[in-house]
């Protein structure tokens, strides 16, 4: 195959890799919005990954928000003041950190901690023939095993993002605070955040976090269930997922930003 | 008087073996009515003939159909698909377990996903059947932490729990003590008396010749064939 071929080719994989993902995406919505769907155990897995993608998450993204917040929210304090534009503080914070830092370090942190585990869960229960076990009790593997683990990451990645701005927005003020470096009265702060943050903020930090987070359970689910009964292939499935989720994350982030503020 | 629909028919199926999970079967035809009971006798040592996946819609056939109540699974959607499969029990030849579930989490699992039944309802039927099969406690294990001879006979419980159409029994006695083998067979004549329809897939010849099964139709598998077995005598099935 030529070289020019072989870029065409890999095109036209690349398209049909990325329709198919959209493609479950948009039937895992419908099967969502659907009431019959929720049953009790699919109700249950819902409830399990929940808790094991956002609430078990909640110590390691404390920790990187503060620390985030400390370097980037004590920064932005000592340059603005120096430059004397310490009202220009809060629209900058936001722009940092609720508009690109937050949602993207959370969607890492996301996939890195949960997507990985959850391709090498459904790779291994495919391996086991586990799978074929769900489907011949007419448990289907795209409502019981693929929508709640899609959405729970969606809503995880969300309620994750919001309290990495808010634990680092808190810790780099403490720590402004403690150098000397910040404003020192809270209230001064907090209004100059809030001035910062727009009705676009809100739109922007919805869509940067629910869509990359149910791409991301699509594509562990996706990469996962492509085993083909080889326990060996499942490490390769867990590296794809990584790769094609950060990328779908930073896509996805991109395009937003672009339409929500250019 | 109108013609009663069979629960499962099957009309010339033939798959071809395309791998080690697939053992080949050609031109098998059969049909089992509400209450019948099939006893069909494998080879010892012959596995993966894919009758249950073919019986359940997982296994499109290369040539001929298969239909479930009177419709072929080719002609219904996944959804439909998923909602008659919750009307079939199964007990696998192999492992047949969700293993990040625990065990009584898998033994109410179908029921409580088809039905509205509270978990509280099917867990009581589950413990009553145990009891039946002399499980006195459902383990709160997950299923790879639980005996393989306990595992089986749950498998068992399994299929009973509800009011299913059709219950399939792959080799359903391997693995399991031969004394509850009678116990077995009496709970599969019970459900055959509610109505149930009942594939056994077995090499045990307790079973294959066993009288005391009821409305009994028996065949064998002779290779790829399906052969009738009526009072000793075999023909094509």
């Amino acid at each position: 195959m030529s070289f020019i071929a072989s870029i065409g080719q890999g095109a036209i994989n690349l398209y049909h890799r990325i329709r198919w993902i959209v493609s479950i995406s948009a039937a895992i919505l419908q099967l969502a919005f659907r009431p019959s769907s929720w049953t009790k155990p699919v109700r249950m897995v819902l409830t399990r990954q929940i808790v094991f993608t956002g609430y078990d998450a909640i110590g390691f993204v404390a920790v990187v928000a503060l620390l985030a917040g400390i370097s980037v929210v004590v920064q932005a304090q000592v340059w603005m003041g120096r430059l004397g534009q310490s009202e220009l503080l809060g629209p900058l914070l936001v722009t940092v950190i609720v508009r690109e830092v937050g949602p993207l370090l959370v969607n890492f942190i996301v996939i890195g901690r949960s997507a990985t585990a959850m391709a090498a869960e459904l790779a291994g229960m495919k391996v086991r023939h586990e799978v074929e076990v769900l489907d011949s009790q007419g448990l289907d593997p795209l409502v019981f095993l693929v929508m709640p683990r899609a959405i729970s990451m969606a809503l995880s990645v969300f309620g994750l993002a919001m309290l990495f701005v808010v634990f680092s927005f808190g810790s780099g003020y403490l720590c402004g605070a403690f150098l000397g470096t910040g404003p020192g009265d809270p209230g001064i702060f907090a209004r100059s955040v809030v001035r910062g943050v727009s009705s676009y903020d809100f739109y922007n930090i919805l869509a940067k976090t629910l869509i990359p987070g149910l791409l991301t359970g699509v594509i562990a689910a996706n990469e996962g269930l492509s085993v083909e009964g080889v326990a060996t292939d499942i490490p390769q499935a867990v590296t794809r997922t990584v790769v094609r989720a950060t990328l779908a994350v930073l896509v996805v982030s991109v395009i937003v930003s672009v339409l929500t503020y250019i | 008087m109108q013609e009663q629909t069979a629960i499962l028919e099957f009309k010339g199926v033939t798959v071809r073996s395309a791998s080690s999970q697939i053992s080949g079967i050609s031109q098998i035809n059969f049909s089992l009515g509400r209450g019948e009971i099939a006893v069909i006798g494998l080879e010892e040592g012959r596995e993966h003939i894919p009758l249950a996946p073919l019986a359940q819609g997982l296994l499109a056939p290369d040539s001929g159909c298969v239909s479930f109540q009177g419709v072929d699974w080719a002609d219904m959607n996944a959804s439909r698909q998923s909602v008659e499969r919750g009307r079939i029990r199964r007990v696998f030849e192999h492992y047949g377990w969700v293993t990040n579930l625990d065990v009584m989490e898998n033994l109410c699992l179908a029921e409580c996903h088809h039905t509205r039944r509270t978990m509280d309802e099917v867990m009581q039927e589950v413990r009553g059947l145990a009891g039946r099969f002399g499980l006195e406690d459902i383990p709160e294990a997950r299923p790879t932490r639980v005996h393989g001879m306990v595992l089986r006979k749950l498998e068992w419980v399994r299929a009973l729990v509800g009011t299913p159409s059709l219950i399939i029994l792959e080799r359903p006695l391997f693995g399991a003590p031969k004394a509850d083998a009678p116990k077995l067979m009496e709970a599969v004549c019970e459900a055959s008396r509610r109505g149930v329809a009942v594939l056994w897939l077995t090499e045990d010849e307790r079973v294959i010749e066993c009288r005391n099964l009821g409305a009994v139709r028996r065949f064998r598998m002779d290779g790829e064939k399906l052969v009738a077995v009526s009072n000793g005598r075999e023909s094509d099935g």
